[in-house]
């Protein structure tokens, strides 16, 4: 049996690779070489498309991170927020005591107050921006900064302390550790920098501690925006989940991915802003589909005759058919490598700027298989045309 | 002058097979009016062995009947038989099947790719035949050398002239080996020696084993190398001349 199998397997091997190293693989590349401004304008097609998917999907997955970063940097397992709370960047107020008893719940290590509060900073030339103010408790971590590049957390410890990251300095008027600001009408000092602590909301986060953001957001003493959650290690997440809200009435409780994944399903769906980028990347398939489709077509209709003679000679329709499907790939490989090598070096030059753009590998290599459908489908049309050819059209 | 015939001559039985039988076959174009019968009760057989000459004038038939004998047209009424399989369904898949096994074609105006070296393009009808890229790779080679362009085998169709076209054309269609060889107007392009050359070679090939080759052609001058012409008038076969008799032979 194993046997048989190994055997088939090799026959499949075999067969594939007659299928790629053979005369219709040379004539299929000859063919498109043949027409180099035609290979050229559809190349530069599918590598606009490519450029185009990549660029708008890891936009898209860079917003998602962005949207999501505060809370799937918290280190937190559990949040406790307001009832109907959509999203990080937009909570209510519960009430401070919400702390203790969930201290009291087994399973729960420890919980901590958190801020994430709208403010205005006042930049040194006056002017003003919004800010996302977000306070932590600094001894323990949770929900702090990450990427921290000049300066130290600790120094948040002081009353005024705040970290920016370096890719709001000029949107804020920040140069320095040690400059003061103005937040709410309250000064702030700049104690450090994070890289690449990007917001979605376009005002950019600040950190600091607790009773800062407390402060600076005039948060009554027995209000939090948050409890975040760290359990013991053993515990059963989904039971203290239930046991919180069964001694909480008014409040939500959110495991860190689902309320991640509320955020940025909030920020990405409801503002239409991801639907916007998939609408786009979807038209990079499109423009793809179309000028790969045309190229093809163009390809096959010069080349009738050929195709007649082939058929005359015995080529049968798979062969017709894997013929024009192998300058589909053909194009398709170089169009996607062309493609693709440009929004990498996109996304590499976006990496220093405040638009998050992210191509994970995976997206890389979804975006290749859908480049190779994308092109395949495109060649049905020439396909049924070189599959219609009457082998008599030849004789004169 | 007689150019000599099958080496073991026209008693060797091999010679004497049929390889396609039409038993009145008729062939129609369009329907009901506007139908035009181009081919009428036609039928003869094409044996092994010998070099077949349709002639007659335009319109008459011939191309249509090549089409049928080689297994590109359907007849629309008759009896086509194949190496003594009668052919009953005439769907393109087993038409190209049997037309890969069976046939090799010569054309008019040689439809070489023009984006395939010399070799590549009978490598190219190796491969329709199923033959091995390897093997595939020699046959070509071996045949090129046998239409005598090995010296030519890396060159584009562009580079050659008519004459060299149409001889790496027959060997294309020799690729695989097949027992029907079917030329159309193999010479007309060509210039008298070319032509000449194109012929013999047509010849040479007909004296091989278990083949037969049916060339359509305008040329009187290719008369001399058949075994047998059929003239054609009106769809319909009004002269079969059987020069060496093989035809009574089998009978």
């Amino acid at each position: 049996m194993s046997g048989s199998l190994v055997i088939g397997g090799r026959a499949a091997a075999g067969a594939r690779r007659r299928w790629v190293l053979s005369m219709s693989t040379l004539l299929a590349w000859r063919n498109l070489a043949h027409d180099r401004s035609r290979l050229g304008v559809v190349i530069l097609g599918v590598a606009f498309a490519v450029l185009l998917m990549a660029v708008q999907l890891s936009l898209l997955f860079g917003f998602a991170d962005t949207a999501a970063g505060l809370v799937s940097h918290s280190g937190a397992d559990l949040w406790i927020c307001g009832r109907g709370t959509k999203n990080v960047d937009q909570a209510v107020e519960i009430p401070a005591r919400r702390r203790f008893e969930a201290m009291e719940i087994p399973g729960v290590a420890w919980a901590d107050k958190y801020i994430v509060h709208f403010a205005v900073l006042r930049r040194p030339d006056g002017g003003t921006e919004s800010i996302v103010l977000v306070g932590y408790n600094v001894s323990r971590g949770l929900g702090g900064p990450w990427n921290v590049v000049e300066g130290s957390v600790d120094d948040l410890k002081r009353p005024d302390g705040i970290i920016v990251d370096d890719l709001y300095k000029e949107k804020l008027g920040i140069t320095h550790v040690g400059q003061t600001v103005e937040i709410n009408s309250h000064r702030a000092r700049v104690v450090g920098f994070t890289h690449g602590v990007r917001t979605f909301v376009q005002s950019p986060y600040v950190f600091s501690s607790f009773k800062t953001a407390q402060v600076i957001s005039r948060l009554s003493q027995d209000a939090t925006k948050y409890v975040l959650v760290k359990l013991e290690a053993n515990a059963d997440r989904r039971a203290v989940q239930n046991a919180l809200v069964a001694k909480m009435p008014g409040i939500d409780v959110d495991d860190n991915k689902a309320f991640a994944l509320t955020t940025q399903v909030y920020w990405l769906f409801s503002t239409g802003a991801g639907m916007d980028l998939i609408l786009a990347a979807f038209l990079g398939v499109v423009i793809g589909v179309v000028v790969t489709a045309q190229a093809l077509y163009a390809s096959a209709v010069d080349h009738l005759p050929e195709y007649a003679t082939m058929r005359a000679m015995g080529a049968g329709d798979f062969y017709l058919r894997g013929l024009i499907i192998k300058q589909a790939l053909i194009v398709a490989v170089v169009g996607y490598s062309v493609g693709m090598a440009i929004a990498v070096l996109a996304v590499r030059l976006a990496s220093h700027g405040v638009a998050a753009m992210l191509l994970p590998l995976p997206l890389i290599l979804v975006l290749g298989a859908i480049t190779m459908i994308m092109c395949a489908l495109a060649g049905l049309v020439a396909m049924r045309r070189v599959i219609a050819v009457n082998p008599t059209s030849i004789f004169r | 002058m007689k150019v000599p015939l099958c080496d073991r001559g026209p008693a060797c039985p091999t010679a004497l097979l049929p390889i396609v039988k039409l038993a009145d076959v008729d062939v129609v174009y369009g329907s009901g009016a506007e139908a035009v019968l181009a081919i009428r009760q036609v039928t003869l057989e094409v044996r092994a062995g010998e070099l077949l000459l349709l002639m007659g004038p335009s319109g008459s038939g011939k191309t249509s009947l090549l089409q049928v004998i080689g297994l590109l047209l359907p007849p629309s009424a008759g009896q086509l038989t194949l190496r003594g399989e009668a052919l009953t369904a005439f769907d393109q898949r087993r038409m190209t099947c049997l037309r890969k096994s069976h046939c090799g074609f010569v054309f008019q105006s040689y439809n070489l790719l023009p984006n395939l070296t010399a070799i590549e393009n009978v490598q190219l009808a190796c491969e329709l035949k199923g033959i091995p890229w390897d093997d595939g790779r020699s046959q070509a080679s071996e045949l090129i050398e046998k239409v005598g362009l090995g010296a030519k085998r890396d060159s584009y169709p562009g580079a050659l002239s008519g004459g060299q076209k149409q001889r790496i054309a027959i060997a294309r269609a020799l690729a695989g080996a097949p027992d029907l060889v079917l030329a159309d107007e193999p010479t007309a392009a060509l210039d008298f020696q070319a032509g000449q050359h194109v012929m013999e070679l047509l010849r040479s090939l007909a004296n091989e084993d278990e083949r037969a080759v049916v060339a359509v052609t305008h040329d009187r001058r290719a008369t001399r190398f058949a075994d047998r012409i059929l003239v054609l008038q009106d769809g319909q076969i009004v002269h079969d001349q059987d020069i060496l008799g093989l035809g009574d032979a089998h009978d």
